[in-house]
């Protein structure tokens, strides 16, 4: 689903963010992508979604060479990859049925698949009778159910998740660990980078730990590793 | 790929009452430049129908006594046809001189009561191959009797073409000045409007909007501000043309067709709606990465 050959980042600035690295992700994996702050992991996912251009190196997203791809195709592979992150990135005056309801819009789905799928994706992540409430109104673990809602809610075969979990209590960090497998069983191959560890440790999957941009450690059912 | 006619009309609505007094600064500029453009044309076609008017017929005239005997008179007139710059000369008799007259001033018969048949001259209207020979036809006719005036009919139309010349370049450079600032108006107010938004842009962008479902309505704001102004100036031209109207230059012959409105307010429109179009796509090029 995602191959990495040789792939390589190096920002305008010359910090080296990502070098060499060889990487492959099946269909239908859950895999964690862990590190210290600045090993690549967040570069890692931009250059998924073409939000940036690797400097050297081939990144293949479902069978396509993204480093290739025209510019008017980016849509339609950000299409096939939800994206949740630290901060939720939820629009303050909609409510959680309009944030999720609008992801659908900007990608032109009709009114009556969106009046039926959005009550669906929030029912999924638990918010079925939260679905009026604004942001401001819900706990930072509800906030990033929605988030999560919205990514899933166009059922893409990628779910990418950066941090989910950094502005959350330990409880909470687990339950959108869990929803987040749950959503892996659904189908979907999701990959999330993190530093936590104790949700790492409690869910036992894949594990491919980044340093300075480079692959140092790939491990089936692993736990988050070395205290640093 | 298809983007929805009510998305991009609500987005467009919600981000124009968004900020009410820059998009009324927009909006003014845009009626000040070109009901300034829309004044220049209305008086340009004006000058152009003026013009046509006085050199079209004649351009020299030669006015003959009320006491000229046949002799003198077909003397002149074979003068005149020998000469190998005239083009065609035109008797008019002191009857069709009183018709013409009666003619045009028919809207104010006070002026024609108070001047009567016998007043006007009997003339030959000539017209010349070259119109700058006019004074080839005063020195042929030099000492001929009977004459009573030779006319340039030219020189009226001269002060008048000067006045349009300047007219026009004083006229352009202010247009090209305030539709500049117009634009630059416009594209603050895009500007702004993707600021505001620049939230729901990050989220459309991460959810694979495509650029057009994102660009189209801040093009639509655009060109709505550019219409907007392009409508209120079609009122000044409007009212413009209709005081011109008012003003009985219509007695001169000089009423501007009902055409000549009509082409200028389409110009007016298709120049607000391009200066808005082209002031967002600016904006969105410079503010917008997609």
């Amino acid at each position: 689903m995602i191959r990495a050959e040789k792939l390589t980042k190096i920002y305008p600035n010359g910090v080296v963010a990502l070098k060499d690295l060889d990487l492959t992700i099946e269909k239908g994996e859950f895999v964690f992508v862990v590190g210290p702050t600045g090993a690549g992991k967040s570069t890692l996912l931009k250059l998924i979604i073409k939000e940036t251009e690797p400097t050297s190196g081939r990144l293949l997203v479902a069978g396509k060479d993204v480093s290739r791809l025209s510019p008017w195709k980016v849509p339609y592979l950000r299409r096939s990859i939800g994206c949740v992150f630290q901060d939720f990135k939820l629009l303050p005056h909609k409510t959680a049925y309009e944030n999720v309801a609008f992801a659908m819009e900007a990608t032109g789905a009709p009114e009556h698949v969106i009046r039926k799928a959005v009550p669906e994706a929030l029912e999924l992540v638990g918010l079925g009778s939260k679905m009026q409430a604004f942001p401001h109104q819900l706990s930072g673990g509800e906030q990033q159910r929605v988030s999560i809602a919205r990514a899933f809610v166009n059922r893409p075969p990628i779910l990418l998740a950066d941090e989910p979990t950094g502005n959350l209590d330990p409880e909470t960090s687990l339950e959108i660990v869990r929803l987040l497998h749950q959503i892996n069983r659904l189908g979907s191959t999701v990959v999330v980078a993190t530093h936590d560890h104790a949700a790492v440790d409690a869910m036992r999957k894949r594990v491919v730990e980044l340093e300075e941009g480079k692959l140092v450690r790939d491990q089936e059912r692993g736990v988050y590793g070395y205290v640093s | 790929m298809a983007v929805k006619v009510e998305y991009v009309l609500k987005e467009a609505g919600t981000s124009l009452r968004r900020q009410p007094l820059m998009v009324a600064a927009a909006v003014l500029t845009v009626w000040v430049s070109l009901s300034l453009l829309g004044g220049t044309l209305t008086l340009n076609a004006l000058a152009r129908k003026l013009t046509s008017f006085w050199s079209g017929k004649v351009e020299v005239s030669v006015f003959l006594r009320d006491d000229i005997t046949q002799d003198q008179q077909r003397a002149i007139e074979a003068r005149l046809t020998s000469l190998p710059e005239v083009e065609r000369v035109v008797f008019e008799t002191k009857e069709q001189a009183w018709q013409n007259f009666k003619d045009m001033f028919r809207d104010t018969p006070d002026i024609v009561e108070n001047v009567g048949p016998e007043a006007l001259p009997a003339s030959y209207r000539v017209k010349l191959k070259d119109p700058k020979r006019f004074e080839v036809v005063r020195e042929a006719l030099q000492g001929y009797p009977g004459v009573e005036e030779i006319r340039d009919e030219r020189e009226v139309v001269r002060p008048l073409l000067t006045a349009v010349h300047w007219l026009n370049l004083v006229g352009m450079t202010l247009v090209v000045v305030f539709l500049l600032a117009a634009a630059l108006l416009v594209a603050n107010t895009i500007r702004l409007a993707i600021f505001a938004r620049r939230q729901e842009i990050a989220v459309m962008r991460l959810v694979g909007a495509t650029n057009w479902h994102i660009r189209l309505p801040f093009v639509l704001e655009g060109l709505v501000e550019g219409v907007a102004g392009a409508v209120l100036a079609i009122l000044v031209v409007l009212g413009l043309t209709l005081l011109l109207e008012r003003a009985r230059l219509g007695f001169y012959g000089f009423a501007l067709p009902p055409k000549v409105f009509v082409q200028n307010a389409l110009t007016l429109l298709a120049t607000g709606a391009g200066v808005g179009a082209l002031a967002s796509a600016a904006a969105l090029r410079r503010f917008l990465k997609v």
